[in-house]
């Protein structure tokens, strides 16, 4: 029963699949000017003709492993067949029209027959469903930037019904992995799961009828918005082109053609092909959007880390934690190298501009612990610069080793290390020889 | 005028930039990768890293690194793109300034084997990509062994072979055993003192000395055969997945057998790197089933001893030894083997082929029990 039920639903969401194309067709015909009733017809029409390419998929589906090019001949003619039916029956006036329908209904078949070997699950996907709702809001608006007056009474039905479809469809597929995953039966079925979808129903069906409601104040805002948008775009091609003219005429001229082609564009309703190019661009950088959302919104924020680091690296900041991306099967783990245990020596420029600061802050502080080893990490600085190697992980004590070989200032480095030893290990503040001494060789070395 | 002026400066710009990174682009770059464990077990993950670092202030707009993987290790997510034995993964980086990426891929082991990244090839550009630059990795990492899993089947070892955990008294033996003792008898010239019995020399006026017996731990002999068909046959070719399914099998039978504390010598027709016979020696232990599975993942199905001479040349069983033979299938020689050695078990690996009737337990491959 379950299988009857999951196969009537497979058809379902194919059959809400060819009528997500109505809004399109519905847009076509309105800029047209051509009756209503004939988009039903055509409607009507791709749906055959998508029912007609699934049929010839299921039937000679067995054949294509023996016979592949035979059977991909068979799928380009009827798909031909059809187009030609199309262009025949197109009820658009002029050769141009006639030849896009029958495109699109060759598109129609040869997708209809494709769409048979795509799984179930991936037909049923959100993302599918986001594209149906990109397909009927877009066309949607443009009909209104046209004509505040036109109905939309079959686009809100066909999208409820196409919603419900998706829902039930979505819900068939959770309890069935569901009871995949708990091996449990079919009377203890995931309520919560049809609860959901019914609110969800509910949220869509009231904004769709606030929509419909308010579409006189949305279409009057929308296309003011528009029309600013183009306005100011025009004005910033302009200026751009005034700069390499000179020729303020024909700025001006320019800026004149520009106005009256958007004035053109609010009256005229024929120029529905640039509105069908506009259409394409803004699905295009929608999918764009979709299809690559992870890898932009990592863009994103990997852009602002940088700042963030870059930032903290100019101030002498440290920022050395790693942050992780995930995409396409990969884990990456950033490092930032200066925070690395290196040689002072391998420092980068702004760590000198920082160790003058540094310097002028020691020369002004009080006699305090702190000061001394703000002293001490300086006086090992120079050190570095000096040639030798100092790493963060040596001990004072061994610090002193290494300048073992300066032998006229070898007793101020004692006095030196045995001061920063009491301040950082006994927490007493260093008497004032090793002030003296410190000061003496911070002096030197400068 | 000023158009010009302005392709004038866009086109010294971009050769100043290009000019920029052919002089500097590669300079202190730094490209390792590697595995992060040396050993695993078929169909385990473990992870492929690779680090990529610039420790130079000018930044690397794009690096492409295209590593060569042997085919049986899969990246467990993302694409790759597979010929002939080789898979080749291929990851994009763009590297900060005095910054580095590690990047990490969980890469499943799909067949046994001991594997290697073969190839490392990198290249930078410039941010136009006029200049391409082409470096060399710097490490790329060791060898990792991926070793044999185990059949899953139930128990292998024939009961006749199982449950007989300890030691089994043998007729000679260079020491004797002091957990088992064979009475007591009078002392002889040369008996150690520490096995004087005090207590009866006193009792009997007599030194006496206490016996041991001679014991041995038990050894049993694994005879695995990768040959799928017989030489009767004619095919030449080798059935990978039922030579990978006997192999299994034949690790089954190694838990086992290590599991009844059994010291086990390994033979197979099967070839090692050096072209001969695998032939371990006699392990037991912990020690000794690492080892043995170190022997199979090296172990070659393509390059084989004829079965018949491989039984002629390893099949010898000696009196205190047990013996199997894990085979896809049975033959005269089999049938002959068996006959010299009627305590030795035969496991087949093989559906329906054991036309020698000498199966202890025929255990075909899972997905082609069916057929």
């Amino acid at each position: 029963m379950r299988a009857v039920q999951r196969t009537l639903l497979h058809f379902a969401v194919f059959t809400a699949l060819v009528f997500s194309l109505y809004p399109l067709l519905a847009m076509v015909f309105h800029y047209s000017r051509l009756s209503a009733g004939s988009v039903w017809l055509a409607q009507l029409f791709l749906l055959l003709v998508s029912f007609a390419a699934l049929t010839h998929a299921i039937f000679i589906r067995r054949q294509y492993r023996k016979k592949p090019v035979l059977v991909n001949l068979s799928f380009f003619g009827i798909g031909l067949l059809s187009g030609a039916a199309a262009w025949v029956l197109s009820p658009f006036p002029g050769v141009f029209m006639a030849v896009i329908s029958a495109i699109a209904v060759f598109a129609v078949y040869q997708a209809g027959a494709r769409l048979f070997f795509i799984e179930y699950d991936s037909l049923i996907h959100p993302y599918v469903y986001t594209a149906i709702c990109m397909l009927y809001i877009v066309p949607s608006a443009i009909i209104w930037f046209g004509d505040h007056d036109a109905s939309f009474l079959w686009q809100a039905v066909l999208f409820l019904i196409i919603s419900c479809i998706f829902a039930v469809a979505h819900n068939f597929s959770g309890i069935d992995i569901a009871l995949q995953s708990q091996g449990a039966e079919e009377e203890h079925l995931p309520k919560g799961l049809l609860r959901h979808n019914r609110l969800l129903l509910c949220a869509f069906g009231a904004a769709v009828g606030l929509l419909l409601l308010m579409r006189s104040v949305i279409g009057t805002f929308l296309w003011t918005l528009l029309k600013t948008v183009l306005h100011y775009a025009g004005r910033i091609f302009l200026w751009i082109a005034g700069l390499f003219t000179g020729n303020e005429k024909e700025a001006a001229e320019l800026e004149e053609s520009e106005s009256s082609f958007l004035q053109q564009t609010a009256v005229t309703r024929n120029e529905w092909v640039t509105l069908i190019c506009t259409l394409i661009l803004a699905a295009i950088a929608v999918f764009v959007i979709i299809r690559y959302r992870r890898r932009i919104t990592e863009g994103i924020r990997n852009f602002f880390r940088s700042i963030r680091s870059w930032l903290a690296w100019l101030f002498g900041r440290s920022y050395d934690t790693p942050f992780r991306m995930e995409a396409g099967g990969y884990t990456d783990y950033h490092m930032d190298l200066t925070a690395e245990e290196s040689d002072f020596a391998d420092l980068p420029s702004p760590e000198k501009v920082h160790y003058r600061r540094l310097y002028r802050k020691y020369r002004r502080m009080e006699h305090t612990a702190e000061k001394y080893r703000l002293g001490y990490s300086l006086l090992l600085y120079r050190l570095s610069q000096d040639g030798l190697s100092v790493k963060p992980s040596l001990s004072p004590q061994e610090v002193l080793a290494l300048v073992q070989a300066e032998g006229e200032t070898f007793a101020l480095w004692k006095t030196v290390t045995y001061g920063y030893e009491q301040a950082r290990y006994r927490e007493q503040l260093p008497d004032g020889p090793a002030f003296s001494a410190l000061d003496s060789l911070l002096s030197e070395k400068l | 005028m000023e158009l010009l002026i302005l392709v004038v400066i866009i086109a010294a710009a971009v050769i100043a930039e290009q000019a920029l990174y052919a002089r500097l682009g590669a300079k202190n770059v730094r490209y390792r990768c590697g595995f992060s464990t040396e050993l695993l077990t078929e169909g385990e993950e473990t992870e492929l890293a690779e680090i990529v670092e610039n420790r130079k202030l000018l930044p690397i707009p794009w690096l492409k690194a295209e590593l060569t993987l042997p085919r049986q290790m899969q990246p467990a997510a993302g694409e790759s793109v597979v010929t002939g034995n080789d898979r080749f993964v291929t990851g994009f980086f763009v590297v900060r300034s005095y910054s580095g990426i590690r990047r990490v891929r969980k890469i499943k082991a799909n067949a046994r084997g001991i594997y290697r990244i073969t190839g490392a090839r990198i290249q930078t550009a410039d941010l136009l990509g006029g200049v391409r630059i082409s470096l060399s990795a710097s490490d790329t990492g060791s060898t990792v062994t991926v070793l044999p899993r185990s059949a899953q089947a139930d128990a292998v070892l024939p009961v006749r072979l199982r449950r007989r955990t300890g030691e089994q008294l043998v007729r000679s033996s260079l020491v004797t055993d002091p957990f088992f003792s064979a009475g007591v008898r009078s002392y002889e010239a040369g008996d150690p003192m520490q096995r004087i019995h005090w207590k009866l020399a006193a009792h009997t006026g007599e030194l006496m000395v206490r016996q041991e017996e001679k014991t041995a731990k038990r050894c049993l002999l694994v005879l695995l055969n990768v040959q799928t068909d017989s030489e009767r046959s004619g095919t030449r070719t080798v059935d990978t997945s039922l030579a990978e399914h006997t192999i299994r099998l034949c690790v089954q039978c190694l838990e086992e057998a290590c599991a009844e504390e059994y010291t086990v010598i390994l033979c197979s027709n099967g070839c090692m790197p050096g072209g001969e016979p695998l032939r371990t020696i006699e392990t037991g232990g912990s020690a000794a089933l690492p080892m043995q599975l170190q022997s199979l993942a090296e172990l070659s199905t393509q390059h084989q001893l004829p079965f018949r001479q491989f039984l002629d040349r390893y099949g010898a069983v000696s009196p205190d030894m047990s013996a199997v033979l894990i085979t896809p299938y049975t033959d005269d020689a089999a049938a002959a083997w068996k006959t010299q050695y009627p305590d030795a078990a035969v496991i087949v690996s093989g559906y329906g082929r054991d036309e020698a009737q000498l199966a202890d337990a025929v255990i075909p491959e899972p997905e082609r029990s069916e057929a």
